[in-house]
């Protein structure tokens, strides 16, 4: 599970399918290990949290060098992050035209009540709790990656 | 001269204690509700904040015995299967725990509720492997908030199939009636049933548990959840049982429009 590997498989190629932003690593591993087994799914970049995926998302700082071609279909965000967490996120996209962003999954451990709503209202595609059970972890990020990999139809750049 | 109807200085001063104790009465009230509003936030976080390491220890444990499982003699491997079937465990008590808590907060949608199509369709899903034959009689309509109710018959269709789990024909009955204002239903299993004296008022408290995990596994949360959402309904429920002799579960509310 070398996470650095996938980052740069994805710089070299400049295609990730999935963008997952988490903070908690040990959560991203677990994550990646079943987006990496799911038949649905294709590239994924861990960016560790909200200020990281604003710079992928606008081609800034460490992501500068990208050209359009990468575009994300996916991203897996976290909510309870440090400085930008997921709702900051959501907040700072606001200003994004919506038909250019990734479809958004909010996968968090806490369902609070005003965190889904506020979600919502700013812009996520669905909310989900995330399993505990290993089996269960596997099937949900199938379901995600299915449906959002292979259903769901974004609208052309 | 002191007129007839004018109260007395003893009555004026009763009357001053009494305004007194009512302010002292309401902001005693006041505490409360806001302590428990504490409490219940204050659970639903830990509870939230115990899944992210429970999803590391059962999923990194999976990890070891999927990936290296082959390098680990068979007892080591028993032991990965514990951690991760105990952290399993542990997390079902802490989902347990977090609908319990925010079942106060759940808004209730008060109608008048078909319980014999709640009941049926409960049951079809629970019991899609067919195991256990249910008989599910017409039973009166309930006034009440049909989202909760639902949690209650999962909940006791739920124990009556486990229950009944080890027996070489399992039944269950449900049936009901009417009692004036009220509707009763009752849902009676040829389970283990248990035993009434030691089970006692605990039976439907929060973690109590009458049987061993190993024998029928369960988080101590269901009957709480049950008694919590009928009494919500200024409802009852009650049990009778016997070990061996199967179990009993009976609960009225108010009755709906027919």
């Amino acid at each position: 599970m070398n996470t650095t590997d996938i980052a740069e498989v994805f710089l070299s190629t400049n295609i990730a399918q999935v963008l997952l932003v988490e903070n908690n690593p040990l959560d991203a591993g677990l994550i990646m290990r079943s987006i990496k087994k799911s038949p649905f799914a294709g590239t994924v970049l861990w960016l560790h949290d909200g200020a990281e995926a604003l710079e992928y998302l606008r081609r800034d700082g460490r992501y500068a060098g990208l050209n359009g071609a990468g575009r994300a279909l996916l991203m897996l965000l976290d909510l309870r992050m440090p400085k930008v967490d997921g709702l900051d996120l959501l907040r700072a996209l606001q200003s994004t035209p919506r038909a250019d962003r990734p479809a958004i999954v909010i996968m968090t451990s806490a369902a609070i009540d005003a965190d889904v709503a506020a979600a919502y209202e700013l812009g996520a595609n669905s909310v989900i709790l995330k399993p505990i059970a290993p089996a269960e972890l596997n099937s949900t990020i199938d379901d995600i990656c299915r449906y959002w990999l292979q259903h769901n139809r974004l609208a052309d750049l | 001269m002191q007129l007839a109807d004018e109260p007395s200085a003893s009555e004026r001063k009763q009357a001053a204690q009494d305004r007194t104790d009512a302010v002292r009465l309401l902001r005693h009230n006041q505490q409360l509700t806001a302590l428990l509003e504490e409490f219940e936030s204050f659970s639903s976080s830990v509870a939230h904040d115990l899944r992210s390491p429970l999803r590391s220890i059962a999923g990194y444990a999976e990890v070891v015995e999927q990936d290296y499982g082959h390098l680990i003699e068979e007892s080591g491997r028993k032991c990965l299967s514990i951690i991760r079937t105990e952290a399993l465990r542990m997390g079902g008590l802490v989902d347990g725990l977090v609908s319990y808590a925010q079942l106060r907060k759940r808004a209730m949608d008060e109608r008048t509720v078909n319980m014999t199509a709640l009941a049926n369709d409960v049951a079809s899903k629970l019991n899609n492997s067919g195991a256990s034959v249910l008989e599910i009689g017409e039973l009166p309509p309930a006034h009440g908030d049909t989202a909760t109710l639902r949690l209650v018959w999962e909940h006791l269709i739920g124990n009556a199939i486990k229950f009944t789990g080890r027996e070489k024909s399992p039944l269950i009955r449900i049936s009901g009636s009417s009692a004036g204002a009220e509707s009763i239903y009752e849902i009676a299993d040829n389970g283990v049933g248990f035993d009434m004296d030691s089970a006692g008022d605990k039976l439907f408290a929060v973690f109590e548990r009458q049987h061993h995990d190993n024998e029928f596994p369960g988080t101590g949360m269901g009957l709480a959840s049950v008694f919590r959402i009928v009494r919500r309904h200024h409802g009852r429920v009650w049990a009778t049982g016997a070990v061996g002799q199967g179990a009993t579960f009976s609960f009225a509310l108010p009755a709906g429009e027919r």
